[in-house]
């Protein structure tokens, strides 16, 4: 099956376990940001390209099921996997503890630039400090999920072998 | 250069993605989900609707064994538990004394009022805050209950929020601590020479209170009665909506700005119901309501409430 079909499917899926489960696993009161682990997860072993479009496809599906504008978590989600994608390309080597590291650093950032972007776009509920409080337990999840979404991702791909320049042609 | 080529075409994607980004939000900010956007947010919630339910009654207990590990087991049930039995309380005894105040005014109206009838959903809620700056409820019920935009929502405690997305067989609900909520609201007046005002009350940011703001002269103390106001285009005049917690007169007196805790629980909510009402329609004109059944006829804070969770639709004639 090609890679991009298994990638929507996992998209798909990620959504749903998101909008279904996790508000019921909340920790300190946040639910964890898993369409951005997706994307960092694929923008670190595919590249910047399908970093962008997982966490683009990824945040927009989570978008329609929230109050918030539509397209912001799309574009968050798209940056940070776009970011991670190019950041990773300057890595010799990975160590056991990277991707927890990267979700909690991704998650931070996707969780400042959304506030940027949501004050930007008039968004109230995300103004004033509890907002920073809310991120960053909310990276703090993300650190915690983020081997198990990097896990799935090389699972889903099938291999650990990098394709990230000659992703979008296969 | 096919390295060039490659960069060069990332570029082109990020930017067309940025671009799409954009154009949604502007088109959601200035038009609301209407139209395709609506379209495809209701066909993805139709889509996980079932999804929604069964990860509901499977996640569960599954739910509160994880709150229990995370939040400090029995002692914040048992906590929730208490604190939903005070604001059941406090929005009885609310809506008893607002009963008694608006009976003896309102007395030629009476059999006006005994036509008019208001039908209601029960719905369940079967997920809130999918996101940590949403907060809203999604609830079982949906267009094929007749529910509709704007319809308001509440508890038996008192209003929880109003209705902003519909599909068929769910509902999302603005709760009413919502920054972007408002609602007329009345206060309870205290004698002649201070006379029940009204005010807009919104939801405040990090905050799970109502900021209002008074004419000068207002007289608001802590822990007055505030119910929804005749003036209210959102909602039926006379429901309770929560209590003063604060009140600072406005430098220059200018005017009163009061906080006001409402008295629905919102993380505690199990079941809502939702008045088949559409702002603008004649309505019910106070409070209190009264339940005719084939046997007796029994008087009620709001409309058939909640005791029965049932998923029938039922009417309500509304009275005096």
């Amino acid at each position: 099956m090609r890679r991009s079909v298994r990638l929507a499917g996992l998209v798909v899926f990620v959504v749903i376990v998101q909008v279904t489960v996790f508000p019921h696993l909340r920790l300190f009161g946040v639910v964890p940001d898993l369409g951005l682990l997706l994307a960092l997860a694929v923008g670190y072993q595919e590249g910047p390209e399908a970093g962008a479009i997982v966490g683009f496809a990824a945040g927009f599906g989570f978008d329609l099921f929230l109050e918030t504008p539509l397209g912001l978590d799309a574009l968050t989600y798209a940056l940070v996997g776009y970011t991670i994608g190019v950041l990773e390309s300057g890595l010799f080597r990975s160590p056991r503890w990277m991707p927890s590291f990267l979700g909690a650093v991704g998650g931070l950032a996707g969780g400042l630039l959304f506030i940027a972007l949501g004050v930007l776009v008039g968004l109230d509920a995300v103004k004033g400090t509890q907002g920073l409080v809310t991120i960053s337990y909310a990276a703090l999840y993300d650190a915690i999920l983020a081997p198990f979404v990097f896990f799935l991702v090389r699972w889903v791909l099938g291999s650990d072998d990098r394709v990230r320049d000659v992703w979008s042609t296969r | 250069m096919p390295g060039v080529r490659r960069a060069s075409r990332r570029r082109y994607v990020l930017l067309l993605i940025v671009l799409t980004c954009l154009t949604l939000i502007t088109l959601d900010s200035r038009h609301g989900r209407s139209g395709a956007l609506g379209a495809v947010g209701g066909v993805a919630h139709r889509i996980v609707s079932p999804v929604q339910g069964a990860a509901d009654g499977i996640a569960r207990p599954v739910s509160d064994w994880w709150n229990g590990v995370t939040d400090g087991g029995n002692l914040k049930r048992k906590n929730r538990q208490l604190e939903e039995q005070i604001a059941a309380l406090r929005g009885k005894q609310t809506a008893a004394d607002q009963a008694i105040q608006q009976v003896s005014d309102l007395k030629a109206l009476l059999r006006l009022q005994d036509s008019l009838l208001i039908k209601n959903v029960n719905g369940l809620v079967v997920d809130r805050d999918p996101g940590n700056f949403d907060p809203t409820l999604t609830i079982d019920k949906g267009s094929e209950s007749g529910i509709a935009v704007d319809m308001p929502v509440i508890a038996p405690e008192g209003i929880v929020g109003k209705v902003i997305e519909v599909w068929s067989g769910g509902s999302k609900i603005q709760v009413l601590t919502d920054p972007n909520f408002s609602v007329g609201v009345q206060t309870p007046g205290h004698g002649a020479a201070a006379p029940a005002t009204t005010g807009i009350a919104s939801g405040q940011v990090n905050s799970h209170d109502l900021a209002v703001e008074f004419d000068a002269g207002t007289k608001v103390l802590r822990g007055d009665p505030i119910v929804t106001s005749p003036q209210s285009t959102l909602f039926p005049p006379g429901l309770p909506v929560g209590t003063i917690s604060s009140a600072t007169i406005q430098p220059g007196n200018t005017g009163v700005s009061a906080t006001i805790t409402p008295y629905v629980h919102l993380g505690a909510l199990q079941h809502v119901m939702v008045l088949l009402w559409t702002p603008g329609t004649p309505g019910p004109v106070i409070a209190t309501t009264t339940t005719t059944t084939t046997s007796t006829t029994t008087t009620s804070t709001l409309p058939g409430v909640s005791t029965n969770p049932s998923s029938t639709t039922t009417t309500t004639r509304v009275g005096g």
